[in-house]
C-alpha cells in the first residue's frame, strides 16, 4: 500500500507545475495520471486513497483520471508488436513463448484539468 | 483548460537517488539493492558473503524493515558498519531514507554497500536508492511462479539469487522455468543458485559482485 505516499507525490508535483504555471490550485477539475499496469501501482487503491486526502489537499475539488497502459509484447516468431492487458508469457497472436516484454511501467503526472480563469496578475 | 506535465511521479525520489549515485561515484562505493520476499534469505546470504567479500573490501549495510533492529544486530557480528531504517508501516525504502541513514556511516570508508530493502516483491521494485546493481533473492520454498506472479521485480534486476538449494529436493521448484521467465522478462538478467544455510554457492554471488564492482570502478575512473 504505497498509494498513498505516490498521491502525496503527485500533489507535490501538481502544485509546483500550476505555480509555474501562475494557475490558482482550487481551480483543478482533474488530474490525470498515468499509471503502467507494470508500475506496481493499482489504480482502484489510488482512487479510494484520493477520496480520503483529496479534501486535505489544494485540489479538493479534482477528480482522479487514470490510464493504464500495459506492456509491450514483441514476438520473435510471428513478428508482432503489441501492447497487451497485462504480463504475459506467451504472444497473443500465435502462442510463440519466444517473446519479450518490455515497458508499461510509466507512472507520470499526465495533465492537469482547470476551469478557465485570468492568469494571477505577474509579481516582480 | 488543460495543463499538459508530463513528469514521473516519482521525480522527487529519482533526483534524491541520483544524489546518492553521485556521491557513491566520489567516493568510490559500489552500491547493491538487495531485494526480495520477506524470509528468502536476504540477511543470512549477507551473513555468508562476508567470509568472501570481508577478506578484500570494506562492506556496510543499510538494512530497512518495517520495525525492529534484529537484522541491523546480526549484520554489526560480522564488524560491519551497519544502520537501521524502521519504515514504520512502509512496504518499500525510498532514496530520501536512504540519503538520511548514510549520514551516520564512514562514506570514505567504503568500499562495497548493500542496501537491504524491506521483504516485499511488489513496489520496491519501483523506487531507485542510488543503487549501481540490483540482486533479487528468490528462495526455492517461495515457489518458480514468483517470476510470472511478480513481473516488475525480476524485469528490473540485474541478477536474481534462487536460493535455499538445500532444499531444492524437497520442492517441486522447476529451476528451468524460472530461468526461462527470467530470461523472457529480461534478457540479460544473471542467474545464480546458492544455499545460505550451507554456503554452496555463495562464492559464485560472492565473484559476481566483485566483478561487477571493477567493472563499476573502471566506467568511473577510481
Amino acid at each position: 500500500m504505497h498509494e498513498m505516499s505516490l498521491l502525496r507525490d503527485v500533489v507535490a508535483l501538481a502544485a509546483a507545475e500550476l505555480d509555474r504555471a501562475g494557475i490558482a490550485s482550487g481551480k483543478v477539475t482533474r488530474l490525470t495520471l498515468t499509471v503502467g499496469k507494470m508500475s506496481c501501482s493499482s489504480p482502484e487503491a489510488l482512487h479510494s486513497a484520493w477520496e480520503l486526502i483529496a479534501p486535505n489537499t489544494p485540489f479538493p475539488e479534482a477528480t482522479l483520471l487514470i490510464h493504464e497502459p500495459g506492456p509491450i509484447c514483441r514476438c520473435k516468431e510471428c513478428g508482432t508488436m503489441q501492447e497487451v492487458d497485462e504480463c504475459t508469457f506467451r504472444c497473443p497472436t500465435c502462442n510463440s513463448s519466444k517473446i519479450t516484454i518490455e515497458g508499461g511501467d510509466t507512472l507520470q503526472l499526465t495533465s492537469i484539468d482547470c476551469e478557465e480563469e485570468e492568469k494571477r496578475p505577474w509579481k516582480s | 483548460m488543460e495543463v499538459v506535465i508530463s513528469q514521473d511521479i516519482l521525480k522527487a525520489n529519482d533526483t534524491i537517488a541520483e544524489r546518492i549515485q553521485a556521491n557513491f561515484e566520489r567516493t568510490g562505493i559500489f552500491a547493491v539493492n538487495l531485494l526480495g520476499s520477506p524470509g528468502s534469505g536476504k540477511t543470512t546470504l549477507l551473513e555468508q558473503l562476508a567470509k568472501h567479500l570481508s577478506v578484500s573490501l570494506r562492506v556496510a549495510v543499510v538494512e530497512g524493515d518495517l520495525a525492529t533492529s534484529k537484522d541491523a544486530e546480526r549484520i554489526e557480528k560480522l564488524g560491519w558498519p551497519t544502520v537501521q531504517i524502521n519504515t514504520g508501516g512502509g512496504c518499500h525504502l525510498e532514496a530520501n531514507m536512504v540519503e538520511k541513514a548514510l549520514a551516520s556511516l564512514p562514506l570514505n570508508e567504503i568500499d562495497l554497500l548493500f542496501i537491504e530493502n524491506v521483504g516485499n516483491l511488489v513496489c520496491t521494485a519501483g523506487h531507485k536508492l542510488g543503487e549501481h546493481l540490483r540482486l533479487v533473492i528468490l528462495s526455492c520454498t517461495e515457489g518458480d511462479d514468483k517470476v510470472t506472479k511478480y513481473p516488475p521485480m525480476f524485469q528490473k534486476t540485474n541478477a536474481i539469487v534462487l536460493n535455499k538449494t538445500d532444499l531444492l529436493p524437497f520442492t517441486d521448484f522447476n529451476v528451468e522455468q524460472m530461468e526461462h521467465d527470467a530470461r523472457l522478462l529480461n534478457p540479460d538478467v544473471e542467474i545464480m543458485q546458492a544455499s545460505s544455510r550451507t554456503g554452496e554457492g555463495v562464492e559464485t554471488v560472492a565473484h559476481y559482485l566483485l566483478r561487477k564492482r571493477d567493472c563499476y570502478l573502471a566506467e568511473t575512473g577510481h
